[in-house]
């Protein structure tokens, strides 16, 4: 219509204005290219009728004059205040004139204008109505009748031909409906700016509105990424604002084309210069001038597959509570940005605790776990959540739940097409049974998942030879077949066998297919694998066929599988169970909830089968599982029954019940996971309490009966109960500490080493590692099978050392079981002295309990030959555990050893005492208590090397006493171990060690001298 | 000769879906559509800029004014005052309006791709 209107205001301009044309030569130029454009472009039949064109053409000269005049006065008033009112009306009519007919001339103008100033008055009053009652339709038809007059006689005026028309349109206005009237006059009046809509024709096929060799150029620009839409505005702004860019005409961006701008100009100088210093520009990679066929390519609007969404297809949405989960386009909104998506809800109904308000808000925090999907429930909102349900029609099935809607048991909830992933959404199966689930549809539409899905289907499908086929599409529809070969990529060649004919004189003919045109075909009974899709990977047998689904059993699973049939291949060997579902592994620990854990026994597609620390076995979703429970080898430890440590990869044994034996696969706190070998349940993995195994072996050797290490329960306060403190006499004679046979010298009766003789460089449980003279290495030798050498030429065999070596626990400081004493050894197999360890606590004054196994009985011998020259060590009160003095001190520089009765300490009479008094002088100092550290050793203090460090005798006199010697063997034995050998070799008989009096009798002093 | 033009506002970010201009919420409020007020009477109603604007578009095009821009023909905006233009607006007007449009004799074109000839 406008370009009617156009044309005809153009012809009747010109016929007033010819005479009075005056030189714009800006405007001439527009109207030139106007008039060479508008008979190729605009090719249009006119709308109405001639009668009513003029008609409408009638006052269309005036009034839409005077109304913008009106508005220009308005304009006036935001305008800048300064600007001439005779320039703005100028500047205004110019802008209505190219708005309305891009053909005005300055003399009609001028003529308007003129006319403007004519009816002024009448028009301020009329146009103030106007305003007032701008949708009031019959004022403006009052209106639009009074000025009709008016301008009919200006027309009159200027000629017959124009009354006559008039005259005829008049008749006809009246016959006119006053509703299409109205709606014209409001077109025309409708209009707030100085501008009415000027649409282009939109009826213009836009073949006709291809490019031709006369259009401008357009240039590519190379710009830097993401800048684009910065530059077209920057260059928006240089067109109006810059000098010698008057030849470019637009500037636009296309998103596909990234890191382009481009320029439409007709010389290329233009270009250049508008682009001139715009930040963001690749200048040095030039231009590209676009051919011109490919324009339309540039400006295409249509990517339209975006925009197909319609009732029934899939969407996911992108952000919000239900990021990610699948959807329904239940409806669109008329203008297509909202979309009305049925979604399964995730609704935890309140539990959320003071969470749950976040749904008011519509706000998902991330990293809240959120509800599983689930179909909505009246009865739990209405249990937990009353106050937000707020609509119920039950009969519909429909709630209004915190101001969202749930429609037989869905959520159906608006969302800007923005905030939606409409482009391949590919739903799986476990989507849509979710949708199936509970719904009031009859189930799943297979037509619409097979076309959403048909994309990504036709990537994935394969077709071998001699599959059973249908065509699906085409002239061959439903027609069976079998797969000839599939050479190419999207075609396969197929016999199509006719079945309408008999089976004797069946007719075959090899056709090419598409295949997409094609389905598989298979029969129940079939052994297939799925290719494809969330199933893939297991395979099964086909329990059911229907027309677009197949159901198969899988061999992995024992679950039904609903696929369809194009993701089956029929193959014969099962596939591999796969050792990952969900992101879980085999054999991994995981958490079920805040307090139970399980260890994956099984993982299928979609399930786990988790054998939880109770013993149980249960069948978990992987959705259902918390997390994964990420242990650190290093921390994975526990102690076994026997108190040693215990980490994965040992090989336990199950103390009580079946004795399963396993190796240790996780440890959880004090369970532990144990695969068996033997064991079929479960595959082979139970668990237990680790107080319920034992070690049989550690990770790449064997645990010796005889080696421990210390008994990490028994250290652990927290696990030491009351009856294990009852029996920790016991107990602690397990203890380990060093082996009686280390550093001994020896010499092997048996084996091929037999008659060698060498020095037990380690030893552990029964087995030592001996030295050899000759050879020079280290054999490993069963200590059973060695000579111990009690002294230069005087060996005994294991045994009888062993046990002397026990006997020696009951002896004295002096003696060599004092080393014994004082190390603390474990022995188990037989150097049990009695208190071994207490015997090294002792010293460490009375602490609670320890030093009652002391004092019963076996005071660890201090108990040392009360000769007049020797400094009594003798403790008198044999029961004290103290080192009491029966003497004061002993010589002038000879420190004295505690004389004070009962004190455990070690203070010193002797006023002269260098050390034992003032470093270590605090009477239940703890220090002595380091019954492994030789903490006598000479180092600690000056005194000590005194006492007994072996340089200064005890008693002075004493000379070598077997003070010294004792002392060097028990405090430096590394140093001394052969001289103190020596000394001790001399040593008649191990039972002399073996008397259980505490104070050992003086007579034995004699033995302890050397024979010097 | 001062053209009257849209300015190009920092924030672009709807486009009017029946002649395509790009303005910002507030300017269409204001201001209205450059092109369509005399037919959509934005200024002031917001509903109906939520309606007949969209905030999804794609294709800016910086247009002169000059119709002999090639550009703007095929974009059918040559008829339009100069201004920042969206090559395509998603989003169709609602059935209301078009049919109001269509009694005012304003062709309505759909500028969302959806339309091919």
């Amino acid at each position: 219509m406008s370009d009617t209107e156009t044309k005809e205001g153009k012809s009747m301009q010109e016929g007033q204005d010819i005479p009075v044309k005056t030189e714009d030569t800006v405007k001439e130029k527009l109207e030139e290219v106007k008039e060479n454009e508008d008979p190729g472009v605009l090719k249009k039949e006119p709308d109405r009728s001639v009668l009513q064109e003029d008609n409408q053409n009638a006052p269309k000269d005036d009034e839409p004059e005077e109304k913008n005049e009106e508005v220009d006065e308005g304009d006036e008033g935001n305008d800048d205040a300064a600007a001439a009112a005779d320039d703005d009306d100028d500047d205004d009519d110019d802008d209505d004139d190219d708005d309305d007919d891009d053909d005005d001339e300055d003399d009609s103008k001028n003529h308007k204008k003129r006319k403007g100033n004519k009816f002024l008055d009448v028009e301020a009053e009329v146009d103030e109505d106007d305003e007032e009652e701008e949708d009031d339709e019959e004022a403006e038809l009052l209106k639009r009748e009074f000025l009709a007059d008016d301008q009919t006689g200006i027309d009159e005026e200027e000629g017959a031909p124009t009354h006559i028309k008039l005259d005829r349109s008049r008749e006809k206005l009246d016959e006119q409906d006053a509703q299409a009237l109205a709606d014209q006059f409001k077109q025309r009046y409708g209009r707030s700016g100085s501008s009415r809509y000027m649409g282009s024709g939109a009826k213009v096929s836009q073949r006709l509105l291809l490019p031709s060799v006369e259009d401008p150029s357009i240039w590519g620009v190379h710009v830097r990424t993401g800048r684009e839409k910065v530059v077209v505005k920057q260059l928006y702004a240089r067109m109006f604002n810059m000098k010698g860019v008057e030849g470019v005409y637009s500037a636009f961006q296309r998103d596909d084309f990234v890191g382009y701008v481009y320029v439409e100009a007709r010389r290329m100088d233009a270009v250049d210069r508008i682009l001139a210093g715009i930040p963001g520009i690749y200048t040095s990679t030039g231009k590209v001038l676009v051919p011109i066929d490919e324009y339309p390519d540039l400006l295409r609007a249509a990517h339209s597959e975006d925009l197909q969404l319609k009732p029934g297809s899939y969407i996911r949405v992108k952000s919000g509570k239900y990021k990610g989960d699948l959807g329904v386009v239940d409806n669109l909104a008329e203008n297509d940005l909202e979309v009305r998506v049925k979604l399964v809800p995730r609704l935890d109904y309140g539990h959320g605790g003071a969470n749950s308000g976040r749904f008011g808000r519509g706000g998902y925090r991330s990293g809240m776990a959120r509800p599983p999907q689930r179909p909505f429930s009246q009865l739990e909102a209405s249990q937990h959540d009353p106050e937000h349900l707020t609509t119920a029609r039950i009969d519909r099935d429909y709630f209004v739940y915190r101001n969202e809607e749930y429609i037989g048991g869905f959520l159906f909830k608006d969302i800007n097409i923005s905030h939606l992933v409409t482009k391949d959404v590919k739903p799986a199966l476990r989507e849509l049974t979710l949708f199936n689930g509970s719904g009031d549809t009859d189930g799943i539409d297979m037509q619409n998942v097979a076309k959403t899905l048909k994309k990504s289907r036709d990537a994935a499908i394969t077709f071998q030879p001699n599959d059973r086929i249908i065509v699906t599409s085409g002239e061959q529809t439903g027609m069976h077949g079998r797969v000839i070969s599939a050479a190419q990529d999207k075609i396969v060649t197929v016999v199509l066998e006719d079945k309408s004919f008999a089976e004797g004189k069946q007719i075959t003919e090899e056709v090419d297919v598409p295949i997409k045109a094609l389905r598989k075909v298979f029969l129940p009974g079939d052994h297939v694998s799925v290719i494809h899709g969330v199933h893939s990977g297991e395979s099964g047998m086909i329990v059911q066929v229907q027309d677009k689904q197949v159901t198969l059993v899988s061999d992995q699973t024992g679950q039904d599988v609903t696929v369809f049939p194009n993701y089956l291949q029929r193959s014969s060997d099962s596939a591999a169970v796969s050792t990952e579902s969900g992101g879980f592994e085999l054999h991994q620990l995981v958490r079920l909830n805040s307090e139970e854990v399980g260890l994956v026994l099984k993982t299928e597609i979609e399930a786990l089968t988790v054998l939880r620390t109770d013993g149980r076995v249960l069948r978990v979703e992987p959705e259902q599982v918390q997390s994964a429970v990420y242990v650190d080898r290093m921390t994975e430890k526990a102690t076994d029954r026997a108190g040693s440590e215990l980490k994965v990869g040992d090989v336990v044994k199950e103390v009580h019940g079946e004795k399963r034996q396993g190796f240790v696969l996780h440890i959880y706190r004090t369970w532990v996971f144990i695969k068996s070998r033997t064991s079929v349940e479960n595959t082979g993995v139970f668990v237990v309490d680790s107080d319920a195994v034992q070690t049989v072996s550690t990770k790449g050797s064997l645990v010796s009966q005889a080696f421990k290490v210390p008994d990490l329960s028994k250290m652990n306060p927290n696990r030491m109960d009351a009856a294990a403190s009852a029996s920790m006499t016991a107990s602690t004679a397990k203890m380990g500490g060093r082996d009686p046979s280390l550093h001994q010298y020896v010499s092997v009766r048996k084996g091929p080493y037999k008659g060698k003789k060498g020095i037990v460089k380690d030893a552990n449980g029964d087995v030592a590692r001996v030295e050899m003279h000759n050879p020079a290495k280290i054999i490993p030798i069963q200590k059973i099978d060695l000579l111990f050498e009690v002294r230069p030429g005087n060996y005994i065999p294991y045994e009888q050392f062993s046990e002397s070596r026990r006997a020696g626990r009951g002896g004295g400081f002096g003696g060599r079981g004092g080393r014994g004493g004082f190390r603390g050894e474990s022995a188990p197999r037989g150097f049990g002295g009695v208190t071994s360890r207490g015997g090294a606590r002792s010293f460490g004054g009375p602490r609670g309990g320890m030093s009652p196994q002391v004092g019963a009985g076996s005071v660890p011998g201090f108990g040392s030959p009360a000769g007049a020259t020797s400094p009594m060590w003798s403790s008198g009160g044999s029961r004290t555990p103290t080192w009491t003095s029966t003497g004061g001190p002993h010589g002038d520089k000879t420190p004295a050893w505690g004389s004070g009765g009962k004190t455990p300490s070690w203070s010193s009479g002797g006023s002269r005492t260098p050390a034992w008094g003032s470093g270590n002088g605090g009477s239940k100092t703890p220090s002595w208590n380091g019954g492994k550290t030789p903490a006598w050793s000479a180092g600690s203090s000056g005194g000590s090397r005194s006492a007994w460090g072996g340089k200064t005798e005890y008693g002075g006199s004493g000379g070598k006493t077997a003070y010294e010697g004792g002392g060097r063997s028990a405090w430096q034995p590394d140093e001394n171990a052969s001289k103190a050998t020596n000394d001790w070799g001399s040593t008649p008989a191990a039972g002399d060690w073996d008397a259980p009096t505490p104070a050992p009798a003086p007579k034995h002093e004699d033995d302890y001298v050397p024979e010097e | 000769m001062a053209i009257k033009r849209t300015r190009p506002a920092p924030k672009l970010n709807r486009a009017c879906m029946l002649c395509g201009v790009v303005q910002s919420m507030s300017q269409f409020r204001n201001e209205g559509c450059p092109n369509c007020e005399s037919v959509l009477h934005f200024t002031d109603n917001d509903d109906l800029i939520r309606e007949c604007t969209s905030p999804s578009f794609e294709g800016l095009v910086a247009y002169k004014g000059d119709e002999a821009s090639w550009v703007a023909r095929w974009l059918r905006v040559e008829n339009f005052v100069p201004g920042v233009y969206a090559v395509r607006v998603g989003g169709k007007l609602p059935e209301d309006v078009r049919s109001d449009l269509y009694s005012q004799g304003v062709e309505y074109r759909p500028r969302d791709g959806s339309v091919r000839d």
